[in-house]
C-alpha cells in the first residue's frame, strides 16, 4: 500500500487534517517563510523543527490565523484545515476547532477552575461545566494537584502546571487539532516528561503540531518531522521547508545535508 | 604587556573602593537633590492649603453647617455655597457620563480594532498625536468652542447641559489616552491566550482587556473628572452666573403654577460651580467675602480634589494587587 516513491504517499496516513499550498507570510515586503506545501495528518503528532528565525511560528500561526492579530502580515497560498479553507472560515469558529498552547505559558489572571471554565462559557458549552473542568485537568494530570484550590488564581502555580492548565484549557473545548509551539520550551526536564506523554496520548484524539528546538523530544513524541531551515535569496532571509518525513526516516536517514547537519548540530 | 599592566591596575583593591566611593557620593548627592525639590514642592503646597485653611477658618466653626447649606448672600456670614455644591456634582455626573463611555470607546478602538480591520494604525497614530496636543489646548479655548457650538447653534443656554459637554470635551483627551496606555500595557500573551479560545473580539475585550486594564483606566477618569471639577475658565466663558440661589429642579417636583417638572429639567437650569463662587467671592471688596468665604470655598474645593485624587490613587492600588503576571 504505501510506496516510498513520493514523499507524499511515505507519510499518508490516516486522512489529511491540514494542507498546506504554496504558502508565504510576509511580514511587511519581507517574506518570513516562502513556498510551504504540506498536508498534515490527522491523528498523529507533527513536529516543525529548525533554527530560529526560519518560520516555524509564523507558519503555525497561520494554521489558526492568529497572525491576524499582527498588523501587516500578508499571506499567499492556500491553507486548508479539514478541508475547509481558513480564509473563507470565521476566525472564530477556526480558532474553536484549532487550538493552541503557547511557548510560554498564559493562564487567564483568575481562578484555576474559571480558566478552563471560561473556554466553555464564551462558547456557549451547554453541558456541565464542573464535570468538563475536572475531566480534562485529569486528562493533563493536574487535577490531583489542584482540586483543593480550584478557585485560587491560577498564576500561583508553578511553571510547568501553569503550562499544563493551557494545555487542558485548550482541549477542554475538545478541538480537532491543537498546535503547540514549543510548550516546554521554559519547562524543567520533569515537567516536560510529563507533557510528552500528554501528547502522545493526545493522538487518540487530535491531531497535533508542535514546534520544538528539541531533538530528543521530536524523536519520542512525533510521528512526522518537518524541518525548516533559513535560505537568504535577494538580501532577504527567510525560511523553507527542506525535508518532511517520518520520524524515523528523518533520523536515521535524512535526505538533505541540511537536516543531517541539523540532525548532527554542526555548522553548515 | 601594556593590557597586563591595565588589567593589574583595575583589579587594584585600592583603586575600586576609591572608585566605589565616589559613585555613592553622586549616589547621595542626587538624593539630597531629590529630597530637596520633592520637599519644596510639598512645602508650597502645605504654605498654601495652610493659609487658605486659616483664612477661612472663620466659617468652618460652629458656622460650618450655615456655610455648606446656605445659598449665597449679600451678607459674608449668611453667604455658603450650597447651589455651587450641588452645581459642581450635577456638572461633574453629566461630564463623567458623556466622557467616560465616548473615552473608553475611543480608548479601545485605537488601541484594540484599529491596524486590525480597522482604520490603519498610522491613522490611529495621528488621530492619538492629535487627542494629546487636545489635552494639551488651555481650556478657555474650550469655552469658546462650546460658546460657538452648544451656546450659539445648538442653543443650550447657560445651562447644566452645556456645562457638563463642555468638561467633558475637556477631559476626553486625558481618558482616551490613559485608556489606549493601559490596554497597551497589558501583555499581548493574554489576548493571544484569550482569542486562541475562540472568543470573539467583543469577549476578548469585555472580559479580559478592560478588568485587566480597569485600575488605569478608573485612575484616567478620576484624573480627569478632578481637573474638570476645579476649572471655572470654559464656565465663565460659556456665561456660568456668579450669583444664583436657587437650585435645579428636583425631577417630579411640583412646579410653581401647576404641573410637575419632567425627569431631565434639571439639566436645562442655570448653574454655578465651586471655582466660580470662589473666584466671584475673591473680586469683591468685602475682606468677609474675598479672604473668609473664598478660603473656605476653596479649601472645600481643594478637598474635593484631594479626595477625588486619594480614590484614584487607591482604585490603581487595589486592581493592581488583583492582577499580576
Amino acid at each position: 500500500m504505501r510506496t516510498e516513491q513520493l514523499t507524499s504517499t511515505i507519510l499518508q496516513g490516516e486522512g489529511v487534517s491540514i494542507s498546506l499550498e504554496n504558502v508565504t507570510v510576509f511580514y511587511g515586503i519581507n517574506p518570513a517563510i516562502q513556498d510551504v506545501t504540506m498536508e498534515i495528518f490527522a491523528n498523529s503528532v507533527t513536529a516543525f523543527i529548525g533554527a530560529s528565525g526560519c518560520g516555524k511560528t509564523t507558519l503555525l500561526r497561520c494554521i489558526n490565523r492568529m497572525n491576524d492579530l499582527i498588523t501587516n502580515t500578508q499571506i499567499t497560498g492556500e491553507i486548508r484545515v479539514l478541508g475547509e479553507d481558513v480564509r473563507k472560515l470565521d476566525p472564530i469558529d477556526l480558532r474553536r476547532r484549532v487550538g493552541m498552547v503557547f511557548q510560554r505559558p498564559n493562564p487567564f489572571p483568575t481562578s484555576i477552575y474559571e480558566n478552563i471554565a471560561m473556554g466553555l462559557k464564551v462558547n456557549g458549552f451547554k453541558g456541565d461545566i464542573a464535570e468538563q473542568v475536572e475531566k480534562y485537568l485529569r486528562l493533563v494530570g493536574l487535577y490531583d494537584e489542584v482540586k483543593d484550590r480550584l478557585k485560587s488564581n491560577a498564576l500561583q502555580l508553578s511553571g510547568g502546571q501553569q503550562q499544563r492548565l493551557c494545555i487542558a484549557r485548550s482541549l477542554a473545548l475538545e478541538p480537532e487539532i491543537i498546535l503547540m509551539d514549543e510548550p516546554c520550551a521554559s519547562l524543567d526536564p520533569i515537567s516536560s516528561i510529563k507533557i510528552d506523554n500528554l501528547i502522545t496520548q493526545l493522538k487518540k484524539y487530535f491531531t497535533v503540531v508542535i514546534i520544538t528546538h528539541n531533538l530528543q523530544q521530536a524523536a519520542r513524541i512525533a510521528d512526522r518531522i518537518a524541518f525548516f531551515k533559513v535560505v537568504e535569496s535577494g538580501g532577504a532571509r527567510f525560511g523553507v521547508l527542506d525535508e518532511y518525513a517520518t520520524s524515523t526516516d528523518f533520523f536515521t536517514k535524512p535526505k538533505s545535508a541540511d537536516s543531517y547537519n541539523y540532525i548532527n548540530t554542526r555548522i553548515g | 604587556m601594556t593590557d597586563a599592566n591595565d588589567i593589574a591596575q583595575l583589579t587594584d583593591l585600592q583603586t575600586i573602593r576609591k572608585g566605589i566611593n565616589a559613585r555613592k557620593l553622586v549616589d547621595k548627592i542626587f538624593v539630597a537633590l531629590a529630597l530637596g525639590s520633592l520637599f519644596s514642592t510639598l512645602g508650597v503646597l502645605i504654605v498654601l492649603i495652610g493659609k487658605l485653611v486659616i483664612e477661612g477658618s472663620k466659617r468652618f466653626g460652629s458656622g460650618f453647617l450655615t456655610f455648606i447649606t446656605s445659598v449665597p448672600d449679600s451678607n459674608p456670614e449668611e453667604a455658603g455655597i450650597k447651589i455651587a455644591i450641588v452645581g459642581s456634582i450635577l456638572v461633574i455626573l453629566v461630564t463623567a457620563s458623556i466622557a467616560v463611555p465616548l473615552g473608553i470607546g475611543a480608548g479601545i478602538y485605537l488601541e484594540e480594532y484599529a491596524g486590525r480591520g480597522g482604520i490603519p494604525t498610522w491613522v490611529a497614530n495621528i488621530i492619538e498625536v492629535n487627542i494629546s496636543n487636545l489635552a494639551g489646548i488651555p481650556s478657555i479655548i474650550y469655552g469658546l468652542l462650546a460658546l460657538g457650538v452648544f451656546k450659539a447653534q445648538l442653543k443650550l443656554g447657560e445651562t447644566i447641559i452645556t456645562a457638563g459637554l463642555t468638561l467633558a470635551l475637556l477631559i476626553l483627551p486625558i481618558i482616551i489616552v490613559t485608556t489606549r496606555e493601559s490596554i497597551k500595557a497589558i501583555p499581548q500573551a493574554l489576548r493571544e491566550g484569550v482569542y486562541a479560545i475562540g472568543a470573539s473580539r467583543w469577549q476578548t475585550i469585555w472580559d479580559h482587556i478592560l478588568p485587566a486594564s480597569a485600575g488605569g483606566i478608573l485612575t484616567g477618569i478620576i484624573v480627569g473628572l478632578s481637573r474638570a471639577i476645579g476649572e471655572a475658565a470654559p464656565l465663565v466663558t460659556i456665561g456660568a452666573l456668579t450669583f444664583l440661589t436657587f437650585l435645579p429642579p428636583v425631577p417630579f417636583s411640583p412646579k410653581q403654577g401647576g404641573g410637575v417638572y419632567g425627569p431631565f429639567d434639571w439639566l436645562f437650569a442655570p448653574f454655578t460651580v465651586m471655582p466660580i463662587q470662589v473666584f466671584d467671592w475673591v473680586g469683591r471688596p468685602d475682606p468677609g467675602f474675598n479672604v473668609v468665604n473664598a478660603g473656605a470655598a476653596a479649601v472645600i474645593l481643594v478637598f474635593m480634589t484631594l479626595s477625588m485624587n486619594a480614590l484614584a490613587i487607591y482604585l490603581r492600588v487595589y486592581f493592581r494587587k488583583r492582577i499580576k503576571w
